[in-house]
């Protein structure tokens, strides 16, 4: 089934006089258990395209169905709950609260959630230890690395067990070293876990380590990627998840 | 969230820092200055209880707290009254001591100056327990003396202490009574207004005074003024049942009893609301700012809390609940340094001046923790209403991440603005005289005088007369009767009470332009004026010795009927600050030239007294027989059920001694 359905879907920005076409008429679907690349060169609608995905901007004209549901229809209370519920996101600058712990940050999203306080502590444990940073839950974000400091975003959106992960340009303010580790750490995520991604790139490097990559240019989807070349894995790992 | 939001404070310390300061400093204000109306209050409220001697609780006769200055007698307590509440109050939670009180007016004299007093006569041993209590220093009460206020014994001309001063008033009786007692030291009434006339004496001496065992009041004292309204309704409720309608029950803080504590309240609760509002605001404003600039600062943060799925009311929370914080380490800050100043201000023993108590008194800021508290939740709660406020409007928008900026947050001016009312007196426009018409009639002033030289010789004003007078009062009090023996020579009259026989004795001495009143038991007559009251209606210079023809100035309005009789209207106007009126309307039979009606006005031409005579009496003087005043009935023209009835009899010529017409002799007779 589509997680996420957009049907000829078009984002016009307003600024002043001039009108920016950000996407252009885009057809595109994700679905349970895709890992998505979305592709293109700045300014090419990446993150306007996610933000959509996240439901934290809407359309100029065209449909965005989530898990079915069409989300203009939605108010605002519903899309907070609706993104509580079904989104993890990643930001390229990692936008962890400096004042809190790395426990902490990953439990923020938990208190959207009607859980015990042990509850919370210990699924923030989980998560963090999925992303290899036991050892440095007590630490604040300006205690960590850029790649640690990712990786807690990781956990943070990975803590409330979401249908999908949305990442803005993960690896941009991280060495290539780390900006590998954190792909290679999504893909184990995806397939151990079955966590759907989708997340904008333009480092080519990343990209041979993708099974489905979707190419942005001036808000359009190029036809490579419209095409879906590398769809057999994902929609093999839709079918198992379907059937567990 | 609670500890998210405590350790966002230390994020940008200058700026929390800088917030605490600022609202503490408005709440240290709010503090201290709630501390000082406190303390005024307590001030206030002890002077009106203890110094001034009006204890917690008082009861009057129904309305007596405002018809007891004109009506003493008529709102007075007689002694059944006075057992009864006694007994009552006496009976009831939280009682201490009740005790009698009386006030009244009178004209004090020494030095051969006068002036008039308010008295209040108090149990020396109530006062002397009232005082122990008082923080202000107090004259002890007056055991056998008077004590006067400073600017009353200038009117003086400051006697000696220690010397007699001569009390006389109308007694409840309504007639002439005096009294000699020492000056004994100062006090103050603590009101202005009454500051140079305030007198007090032992209850019993001022009951001598108005010839009474009644009492203005009785007023109870309470082991806390806490207790007052709850006393004040049982007592109320238990004198209400046992005598319906009877009584009334005021606390210290009735505005004619209160009138320092009240009026000075009303303007000190008035300049601290003012002063709260323009602190609160100033503190409002600064919170407000510092919510739009953390929220401008962290817009990338609420972003993500928002595409998270926090919504914007959880956000807005997040720094509210901040502010809350600041709030209270201000709070914490602020009622410290209250208490510390308050502290050092009471060890340094700051004195103050408070409003019209002449003494100056220690500064004692009051500020019990439950007010401090209240005021803190108040100013804070009303902080957190405007800090959610704001986080709602800064944090509302559209969700997107890092994108969106923030409008440059602006800072409310506070602005706290004061109307000035101001009353226009507008010019009274002045009321034009009525122009007499001069007709061809109008006698001269020389005929008018010689009218009322008749008139006054058959009211005993020229010759040698005596009589004997009685004069009847009647008044809601009840009626009296006193008889007097009077002689009269060439407009000298002295008049001796001859009944009732308490009263034997008195004499008053009307020499030319003097007046004189003795009794046994004063040591020297006391002078007194012949517009003063001698018994109900009458004045002094009613009793004898009418001599309008050289008291007044006769003006001519005309003739005018009364019940028939044609009459001449005159209206005689004051020559002399003997005559005992301001002016009259005089009204003379055109045939007799007697005297037949008299309207006596006051000085601004309102009514005060109408007179109606009879001339049933004749003398034979030099051979011929004339007619004399029989029957002269005096009625308050704006009460009606007030009047006297002079009646003269057995009037016949004699030859009185001069030396019965002095003063040096008045004492011996
Ligand atoms: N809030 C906005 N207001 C106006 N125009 C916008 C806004 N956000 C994006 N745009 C415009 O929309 C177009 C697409 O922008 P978008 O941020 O989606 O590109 P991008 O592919 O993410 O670029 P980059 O790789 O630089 O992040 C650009 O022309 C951009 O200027
Ligand atoms: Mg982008």
């Amino acid at each position: 089934m589509n997680l996420v359905e957009f049907e000829s879907v078009t984002k016009q920005y307003r600024l002043g006089e001039v009108e920016v076409t950000a996407l252009n008429n885009v057809n595109f679907t994700v679905q349970k258990g895709d890992f998505v690349a979305i592709t293109g060169p700045s300014g090419s609608g990446k993150t306007t395209m996610l933000n959509l995905i996240g439901c934290l901007d809407s359309a100029t004209s065209g449909e965005i169905r989530v898990a079915g549901q069409p989300v203009s229809q939605l108010n605002d209370r519903e899309l907070d709950i609706l993104r509580s519920r079904t989104y993890g996101i990643i930001f390229q600058n990692f936008n962890l609260v400096p004042v809190l712990s790395a426990l902490e940050n990953v439990m923020l999203p938990l208190y959207l959630h009607p859980l015990s306080k042990a509850e919370m502590r210990n699924r923030a444990q989980a998560a963090l230890a999925a992303v290899n940073l036991t050892r440095f839950a007590g630490f604040r974000p300006d205690q960590l690395s850029g790649g640690q400091r990712q990786r807690v975003a990781v956990a943070r959106a990975l803590v409330t067990e979401p249908k999908l992960i949305l990442a803005d340009e993960p690896t941009a303010s991280l060495d290539t070293a780390s900006a590998l580790s954190l792909v290679e750490l999504m893909k184990q995520l995806n397939t151990e876990r079955k966590v759907t991604f989708v997340f904008s790139t333009h480092d080519q490097r990343l990209l041979q380590h993708v099974k489905r990559v979707v190419e942005l240019r001036d808000g359009r989807l190029t036809d490579s990627a419209a095409g879906a070349p590398v769809k057999e894995g994902a929609t093999q790992k839709a079918d198992e998840s379907e059937v567990a | 969230m609670w500890s998210m939001a405590f350790r966002n404070l230390y994020r940008d310390r200058r700026r929390t820092i800088a917030t605490v300061i600022a609202v503490a400093a408005g709440l240290f204000a709010v503090l201290l200055f709630l501390g000082y109306i406190r303390f005024v209050e307590s001030s206030l409220a002890s002077v009106v209880i203890y110094r001034d001697a009006n204890a917690h609780v008082q009861v009057y006769r129904k309305d007596g707290p405002e018809q007891l200055a004109a009506s003493p007698a008529q709102y007075s307590l007689n002694s059944e009254e006075q057992a009864l509440i006694h007994k009552i109050s006496a009976d009831l939670p939280h009682f201490q001591r009740a005790s009698n009180q009386l006030a009244g007016v009178g004209v004090v004299q020494a030095n051969n100056e006068s002036a008039v007093f308010l008295a209040r006569g108090i149990d020396p041993e109530f006062e002397r327990a009232l005082q122990e209590q008082s923080p202000f220093a107090a004259t002890p009460p007056p055991e056998d003396g008077l004590l006067l206020t400073t600017q009353l014994q200038d009117l003086l001309g400051y006697p000696q202490k220690g010397t007699d001063l001569q009390l006389f008033s109308a007694s409840y009786a309504n007639r002439i009574n005096a009294i000699e007692a020492p000056l004994l030291g100062d006090f103050s009434t603590g009101i202005e207004a009454i500051e140079d006339k305030g007198l007090k004496a032992p209850l019993t001496l001022l009951q001598s005074l108005y010839d009474t065992d009644a009492v203005s009041r009785v007023v109870i004292q309470l082991d806390n003024r806490e207790h007052s309204a709850q006393f004040r309704e049982q007592l109320a409720a238990e004198l209400e049942r046992q005598a319906p309608g009877r009584f009334e029950v005021t606390t210290w803080d009735h505005p004619q009893i209160g009138q320092l504590y009240t009026s000075f309240m009303g303007f000190f609760n008035m300049v601290f609301a003012f002063t709260g509002i323009v602190v609160f605001t100033i503190a409002l404003t600064t919170i407000q700012h510092t919510v739009a600039m953390n929220v401008a600062d962290r817009i990338r943060e609420i972003g993500m809390l928002r595409s998270l799925g926090f919504g914007r009311k959880r956000i807005a929370g997040l720094f509210v609940r901040e502010s809350v914080l600041t709030t209270v380490a201000a709070a914490v800050v602020a009622t410290i340094l209250a208490y510390l100043t308050i502290f050092t201000l009471a060890l340094t023993g700051v004195e103050t001046q408070l409003p019209r108590i002449s003494e100056p008194a220690p500064l004692a800021l009051q500020l019990p923790p439950l007010w401090a508290l209240a005021a803190i939740v108040c100013v804070g709660a009303g902080i957190t209403l405007g800090a959610l406020m704001t986080a709602r409007k800064r944090v509302g928008g559209e969700v997107r991440p890092g994108r969106r900026s923030v409008p440059l947050t602006h800072l409310l001016a506070a602005s706290a603005s004061v109307v000035l009312a101001v009353t226009l007196l507008p010019m009274q426009p002045q009321a034009m005289e009525p122009q007499v018409a001069e007709d061809a009639a109008t006698p001269s002033e020389e005929v008018m005088r010689q009218w009322l030289r008749e008139a006054d010789l058959a009211r005993g004003g020229w010759g040698s007369y005596q009589w004997k007078l009685r004069i009847h009062t009647k008044d809601p009090a009840g009626a009296t009767d006193t008889n007097y023996d009077i002689a009269v020579r060439d407009g000298r009259a002295l008049a001796m009470t001859t009944a009732p026989r308490r009263y034997r004795g008195e004499k008053i001495l009307i020499a030319s332009r003097a007046m004189w009143y003795a009794k046994p038991g004063l040591r020297k007559p006391v002078s007194i004026s012949p517009q003063q009251r001698l018994v109900g209606e009458a004045a002094n210079g009613d009793i004898a010795s009418t001599q309008y023809a050289r008291d007044y100035t006769p003006e001519y309005l005309g003739t005018e009927a009364l019940d028939g009789t044609p009459c001449y209207k005159l209206k005689l106007t004051a020559a002399t600050n003997s005559a005992t009126y301001e002016s009259i309307i005089y009204y003379l039979d055109r045939d007799s030239l007697l005297g037949v009606k008299a309207e006596f006005l006051t000085a601004s031409g309102m009514p005060l007294k109408i007179a109606q005579f009879e001339y049933g009496n004749a003398v034979l003087v030099e051979g011929e027989e004339q007619p004399f005043v029989s029957r002269m009935k005096i009625v308050n023209a704006n009460f009606p059920e007030r009047y006297s009835v002079l009646e003269y009899a057995q009037v016949s010529p004699a030859n009185p001694p001069e030396s019965l017409f002095t003063v040096d002799t008045l004492m011996t007779l």
